[in-house]
């Protein structure tokens, strides 16, 4: 496959749609190269600091930032996360407060993702 | 209906994550899925999270479009089915609930369909 992407648009805990995207985008690392695309109110996945306490959910943004690690670790494993700059503008979010290993994406460049992905599937 | 001409044969996946009766998807699904066909093209369908939901058995729809009917058919006329199955066990959902055809899948089986379709589309929420 030429180029896997996920996009990731929705916050996460208020629908399913943030939590399968990161399963699905775990999964797909450990197949192929895959790019994530965190855009309109997706980039709050990236947002360190959630406390899901007894709700019953996974913290979504611990999952994120340990997935982007452990690939750290595996020369086999290609995986990048964009978080869209303007979306994190529009929303008064600092990078500062994103995940360790996020990649910061201005227009131009989520749209070079999105036209380089073969298949993309949408959260 | 017969495909009319010579046509290219290409694998259209859909990847469905909406309940059948909240929206328009999974009927936007059943008529993509039945033109492809009708096109003469394969068609797989990938149904993940509420979307597993369109491929149990005992539906009662009546004023609108009836997902198990049109899910059924499609299936019927060669349409190839795949649910996840962590979204099946999720929900409490076994397999003798399922409609005949729609087998209980993975994420490594996804890829694989993603890989070998020529178009996926993506129908959530």
């Amino acid at each position: 496959m030429d180029s896997f992407c996920i996009l990731f648009r929705k916050a996460p805990y208020g629908t399913i749609g943030a939590a399968e995207g990161l399963r699905h985008l775990i999964a797909a690392a450990g197949m192929m190269a895959a790019r994530a695309i965190l855009l309109d109110d997706g980039v709050y996945l990236a947002k360190r600091g959630q406390e899901p306490g007894d709700s019953g959910w996974v913290n979504l943004s611990q999952t994120l930032e340990k997935a982007l690690t452990d690939c750290r670790a595996d020369p086999s494993c290609q995986l990048h996360v964009y978080v869209h700059e303007g979306s994190l503008k529009e929303r008064n979010l600092d990078p500062a407060v994103l995940v360790s290993g996020v990649e910061l994406a201005d227009d131009d460049q989520v749209a070079t993702v999105i036209a380089e992905a073969r298949r993309m599937l949408i959260f | 209906m017969e495909p009319e001409g010579p046509v290219s044969h290409k694998t259209l996946t859909i990847f469905l994550a909406a309940t059948p009766y909240s929206g328009e998807q999974a009927s936007t699904a059943i008529r993509l899925g039945r033109a492809a066909i009708n096109a003469g093209h394969r068609v797989s369908i990938f149904a993940s999270a509420d979307g597993v939901y369109g491929f149990t058995v005992g539906h009662r729809a009546k004023g609108l479009p009836n997902a198990e009917t049109g899910f059924g058919d499609l299936i019927a006329r060669g349409a190839h089915v795949e649910l996840c199955g962590s979204c099946l066990a999720t929900r409490g959902l076994k397999r003798e609930s399922l409609l005949p055809g729609a087998d209980p899948s993975s994420l490594e089986k996804l890829f694989r369909l993603i890989r070998e379709s020529d178009v996926l589309l993506t129908l959530g929420e």
